[in-house]
């Protein structure tokens, strides 16, 4: 092992050990490559993160009209709950919570009724 | 593609390329991309052995380079900013791999690592069988090491860049570049050692 070119020799700086087995021969020969029309790929995918966005955009502005009747019906619908529950003496949340602690026999004397 | 191939033959400066890009001319910047490839692809190189690896970071540096490019300052060379960027993708990337590597391998002693079995089977010492084992060896010493201390010490020693540089790179002080340089070095020695590559 001692003989061996890729050991250090005696008082050799690590570095230079380093950049004489790390040299470029083995880094280069991925580097060409990878080099081959590596700016096309690169372009491609940014006008594919460019069009992803703006597709996002236009997604969202095409929904927003769509949006906005379903999240206003959906906050009448949560005001009225809220008004049901707390607004009067046994709101749908209450009445849940009674039929849950309720023994069996008195539900089905209720669904009976 | 045709700004390209005119970015090669006329040398478009830097700055211009930039301005145009910011002004909504997207193909100026693959300018850039073609002037830079080079640069980044070695220097994205010497975190990763793999193929796929190297050219997803350089692609990375260049996109978040796109992206940043409104925050681009023309006080220092566009080559220094992207230099920057550059690390900070590559530690990054260190960083994503050390993380995945934590949660679903072991420490490593169970890879496979033949590189002394090559080295030793190598007849002749100054052949390529030789000089890959040891690269080989280096390589696997090198992805023992923290983000921090890598990206350092590939600076420092690979890259032959100064400590001053370093610190302007990483965003990290001097003393920190030298003390985790130094650590590397440390660490290296003496995975390189038990391999039997050095002898201490």
């Amino acid at each position: 092992m001692k003989n061996n070119p890729h050991t250090p020799e005696s008082g050799e700086p690590f570095a230079k050990f380093l950049r004489k087995n790390l040299g470029d021969s083995l880094e280069s020969q991925t580097t060409d490559m990878l080099e081959q029309s590596f700016e096309v790929r690169t372009m491609a995918r940014l006008r594919g993160m460019e069009s992803a966005g703006n597709n996002f955009w236009s997604f969202l502005d095409q929904l927003t009209p769509k949006l906005i009747p379903a999240f206003a019906m959906a906050g009448v619908l949560f005001l009225g709950l809220f008004w049901a529950e707390f607004g009067s003496n046994s709101g749908p949340l209450t009445f849940a919570l009674e039929l849950e602690s309720a023994p069996t026999q008195d539900i089905v004397a209720f669904l009976l009724e | 593609m045709a700004v390209a191939m005119v970015v090669q033959e006329t040398e478009v400066p830097d700055e211009h390329l930039v301005q145009q890009t910011l002004e909504g001319n997207t193909e100026a910047f693959s300018g850039l991309i073609l002037k830079y490839k080079r640069r980044i692809l070695t220097m994205a190189s010497r975190f990763s052995r793999d193929a796929h690896t190297i050219d997803d970071i350089a692609q990375e540096v260049f996109i978040r380079a796109f992206q940043k490019l409104p925050q681009f300052r023309a006080t220092a060379p566009f080559e220094h900013w992207l230099s920057r960027i550059a690390v900070r993708c590559c530690y990054d990337h260190l960083r994503w791999h050390q993380r995945r590597h934590l949660l679903f391998f072991s420490s490593g002693e169970g890879e496979a690592d033949d590189s002394l079995d090559r080295l030793a089977r190598s007849n002749d010492q100054g052949g390529q069988e030789a000089r890959e084992a040891a690269a080989d060896a280096i390589h696997r010493a090198l992805g023992k090491l923290r983000p921090k201390e890598r990206v350092s010490v590939t600076l420092l020693d690979l890259e032959e860049r100064s400590v001053r540089e370093v610190a302007e790179l990483t965003g990290w002080s001097e003393a920190n570049v030298k003390v985790k340089a130094h650590r590397a070095r440390q660490k290296l020695k003496k995975i390189l050692s038990q391999k039997g590559f050095l002898d201490l």
